[in-house]
């Protein structure tokens, strides 16, 4: 198994070499950045697509002369298998084998909250798409989280499924981890408010493939909708069509931010003309996204991703973090100048609170045609 | 028409047969005798290609047959009806017979008229033919033993322990059974603890000990050898 | 009839026969792995990565030369059928004298080496095995069906039954239940044991393809899916008695509807565990298997 892969990015090294005449005396090595994501087991082709996000933001920022005066961005990959364990093994390696100077993690969020008692106070490290509320809500001074809590998803998305999709009841199928907990009980609340029936729920386990035996239950509730959350794009797409292969004919809620194009791809008609919440859209007209979704389409194959966008910007926004403190590894400057001021990003304009989690735009989307377009 | 030269066999580190020299001729009977662990039933798996020798030849009408898998052994006309019979258990006594005729020649009588023979040879097992293996007593599953190595039509039958843990009176059915094909022209190389019966059944024998032949003479002289009388014949 | 209880029993059937179509796959997967148990004395872990090959063949057969479903998963037992003799040739006959455990080793070895080799070559990410039979449904009264798990009842009834009767009234499957039951008697009895292993394996390493590219489009594809197949294949193997064809079917049928029902009425998280729980029943009161007769016919 490949756990470990060094990418040297070499797509700025052309315009590195055209700015390197302005800083002589200064450091010339790259920065590097751990990217811990889940590159095997159910996970790996989400880390996959995180990656590779992050890969195609490096280049675009090594193509424009990179960071600190034309230090280049590399990326130190590190498998997390998904497993906390394995997060937190990967991030002891990368903070003090391999003297990374940030680190990018935490896509799901059981290895996020494991992998933070590592880095704490030690080095900046970014988490990326996990939601647990958890994550952040200590507040350690390195710590960042770019995803919306999965209460300010469910805030949003909460609001959108009472004002407009006319539901009497609800069943949920949910992932037996903190994540998926946390989702249903959002919910219930919330759609309960509204009254919205809640008529049940079905958890699931991370490796399984067949969700008939749930949602055979699920179906004989007769609920106006189903909500599915599901994080992993393999599992997800087999629980859609499973849903209406299962004889289920009612309304299918996918899952808050974990829409993306292979798992349209994956769901064929079971995912058509629904509806999700997403703060990344595939149809904005955000110059940096486009510029990186461009990047994207000449290094990989997959298409650009919500998961991988939010890789970008963990990039992103570290890389201007970076020039704005001098230094890769002045982590205090580093954290103040991110939690400081306002960021343009791929993502739109974002900001950090104090406990540094991410203020970002959560936009409706939904799917039609086979593609992912905004809502209004 | 079987020729033995220098043969040794051995099991990991441990040598069990040191250079043996054997020779079986046309029309003959031989027996090989002697105690537990002689190296009788390793000489007879190295002759049939279970067991790779690590030395020495084994020749047959005159062609190496050494280093040859077992199943083109038989094709040569050797078949080995080994110690313990090694039957199928759930498998049927005509299914026996139908597999130990793979690899009989062209020139063999039809696979009809060889059943007929067995069954005249072995009554019983008519009487036996859909019943399974595992199923019949030891005595029956010796002669079904014997009918499969005939069913390859062989030139040279090789016989390891056929008497053991058997009554009497199927000890003397086997022994005619052996005259028998011998009158049928088919060369026979016996191993036998019964050293009496297998001395007064053959025409030549060898004496086995510790993987070397000590004695080889007409089954007559060595039924009058002193030593085989006392180390073998109890007397 | 009261409609609760009416909508009850509802309930139950469709658990039933949800869980007799997944038992029916599992059944697909287990029998090539008795077999090459039963006949070649293996323990081949790498049997699921078979079937991950069948599946990925399959998709690659349709997704991308065009050919239909049928035809692809006809093609694609066929080649891992002879793939299944080169890898019996290069991994397991040299080591025929080894010890078992050694022949063990060799079958883990192989195993990994086509999981990751795998994502090497057919990448990370998942893909969906195209069919128009998965999200077409088969209505019985109140019980839906997809037309794909009826296709897997289907022909895994037709192969059981298939096997079994190469098995007991073939040449070639007499020479297999003879090297099963007696191998150096098998070889005393002219039998090239050597090729009775090479057919026998590659018969088995076709029916793990052919199940791949049936239960393949149940659910995703990744190169990870051997790992979940060898497992269903052993609970079986263990609770239908190894080598036994017979005992793969009924093993099949009631893990299948175990743990449906198990996940069904008791918890979905407990489902996995069902398999487990039976096996260590089994192991400790049967050790033979629930559906071995001692000396049963294979």
């Amino acid at each position: 198994m490949i756990t470990r892969r060094t990418f040297g990015l070499s797509a700025g090294a052309l315009a590195l070499g055209a700015t390197a005449g302005k800083a002589l005396a200064q450091d010339k090595s790259a920065v590097r950045i751990a990217a811990i994501a889940p590159l095997s087991g159910a996970g790996a082709f989400d880390g996959q697509l995180a990656v590779e996000g992050m890969q195609a933001m490096a280049a675009v920022i090594n193509g424009k002369g990179g960071v600190l005066g034309g230090r280049k961005i590399e990326l130190v990959t590190y498998d997390d298998k998904g497993v906390p364990e394995e997060g937190v093994s990967a991030a002891k390696r990368a903070l003090e084998q391999d003297k990374v100077d940030l680190i990018v993690g935490g896509w799901f969020s059981a290895v996020a909250l494991a992998q933070k008692e590592v880095t704490r106070d030690k080095i900046i490290n970014v988490m990326t798409s996990s939601q647990h509320p958890k994550v952040t809500e200590e507040g350690h001074k390195y710590l960042f989280r770019l995803n919306a809590t999965s209460t300010m998803m469910s805030d949003r998305y909460a609001k959108f499924i009472c004002e407009k999709m006319k539901l009497k009841s609800v069943a949920f199928i949910t992932i037996n981890d903190d994540y998926g907990r946390l989702e249903v009980e959002n919910y219930r609340k919330l759609l309960g408010a509204c009254n919205i029936e809640v008529k049940g729920n079905e958890f699931y386990n991370r490796n399984d493939t067949d969700f008939t035996t749930a949602l055979t239950k699920l179906r004989s509730l007769n609920s106006d909708a189903i909500y599915v959350s599901a994080i992993n794009t393999s599992q997800g797409a087999t629980i859609y069509r499973q849903i209406r292969q299962s004889g289920y004919k009612g309304t299918i809620i996918a899952s808050a931010g974990n829409m993306n194009p292979k798992l349209v791809e994956l769901s064929g008609p079971a995912l058509e003309g629904v509806y999700c919440v997403s703060l990344f859209a595939p149809d904005t007209d955000n110059a940096s996204a486009k510029a990186w979704m461009a990047q994207y389409g000449k290094m990989f194959k997959n298409e650009p991703s919500f998961i991988g966008s939010l890789g970008a910007q963990a990039v992103e926004v570290l890389a201007g973090a970076m020039d704005k403190a001098g230094g890769a590894r002045e982590y205090d400057k580093i954290a103040a100048a991110m939690k400081g001021q306002p960021w343009k990003t791929l993502l739109g304009e974002i900001t950090f609170d104090g406990k540094g989690q991410a203020l970002q735009n959560i936009y409706l989307i939904q799917v039609k045609n086979k593609k992912i377009v905004s809502a209004s | 028409m079987l020729k033995v030269r220098g043969l040794r066999v051995r099991y990991g580190q441990r040598e069990a047969v040191h250079g043996l020299d054997l020779e079986v001729r046309a029309g003959e009977i031989v027996t090989l005798v002697g105690s537990n662990g002689a190296g009788k039933t390793t000489t007879l798996k190295a002759i049939s290609g279970v067991l790779r020798a690590s030395a020495g030849t084994v020749e047959f009408e005159g062609r190496r047959i050494d280093g040859l898998p077992p199943h083109a052994i038989i094709e040569r006309g050797i078949a080995h009806v080994p110690e313990g019979r090694l039957l199928f258990k759930d498998m049927t006594v005509l299914e026996h017979l139908e597999l130990g005729a793979i690899r009989a020649p062209r020139s063999a009588p039809a696979y009809r008229d060889r059943v007929q023979r067995a069954f005249e040879l072995f009554p019983k097992l008519e009487e036996r033919k859909d019943q399974r293996a595992g199923t019949m007593s030891g005595g029956e599953q010796q002669m079904l033993a014997i009918a499969r190595g005939l069913m390859s039509a062989p030139k040279l039958l090789m016989l390891d322990e056929p008497s053991l843990g058997l009554a009497p009176i199927v000890v003397d059915t086997l022994a005619d059974a052996i005259r028998n094909l011998h009158a049928a022209g088919i060369v026979i190389l016996l191993v036998e603890q019964r050293v009496d019966m297998a001395l007064r059944l053959a025409d030549r024998g060898y004496v086995v000990e510790t993987g070397r032949i000590v004695l080889d003479d007409r089954a007559e002289a060595l039924l009058e050898n002193p030593r085989v009388k006392e180390a073998y014949l109890g007397v | 009839m009261d409609s609760d209880v009416f909508a009850q029993l509802v309930v139950f059937t469709q658990q039933v026969a949800n869980g007799l179509a997944n038992g029916m796959g599992y059944v697909l997967i287990a029998v090539g792995l008795t077999l090459v148990f039963g006949v070649l004395r293996i323990v081949n872990f790498a049997h699921g990565e078979f079937y991950m090959l069948g599946a990925y063949f399959t998709y690659y057969v349709t997704a991308l030369a065009g050919i239909d479903y049928l035809g692809a998963l006809v093609l694609a037992t066929l080649a891992v059928a002879a793939i299944g003799i080169v890898a019996n040739q290069f991994f397991f006959r040299p080591l025929r004298k080894e010890h078992e455990f050694t022949i063990l080793l060799s079958s883990l070895g192989l195993a990994l080496l086509m999981a990751n080799g795998a994502e090497y070559v057919f990448g990370a990410d998942p893909k969906y095995v195209p069919t128009r039979y998965a999200d077409e449904t088969l209505e019985i009264g109140p019980v839906v069906v997809t037309q794909q798990r009826v296709l897997v009842i289907a022909v895994a009834f037709a192969m059981i039954a298939a096997t079994y009767w190469f098995i007991r009234h073939t040449r070639m499957g007499k020479m297999m239940q003879a090297t099963a039951q007696n191998p150096e008697g098998a070889q005393l009895t002219g039998i090239n044991t050597g090729f009775v292993h090479a057919y026998t394996f590659a018969f088995a390493c076709g029916l793990a393809a052919l199940s791949g590219a049936l239960v393949g489009p149940t659910a995703m594809l990744t190169h990870t899916v051997g790992d979940w197949a060898v497992l269903k294949g052993f609970i079986v193997v263990v609770m239908g008695g190894l080598g036994s064809v017979t005992g793969a079917l009924f093993g099949g049928i009631l893990l299948g509807v175990a743990e449906s029902l198990g996940g069904g009425y008791v918890s979905l998280g407990f489902k996995d565990a069902i398999g487990y729980a039976i096996i260590i029943l089994v192991l400790l009161w049967r050790p033979q298997g629930l559906f071995s007769a001692g000396s049963g016919r294979r």
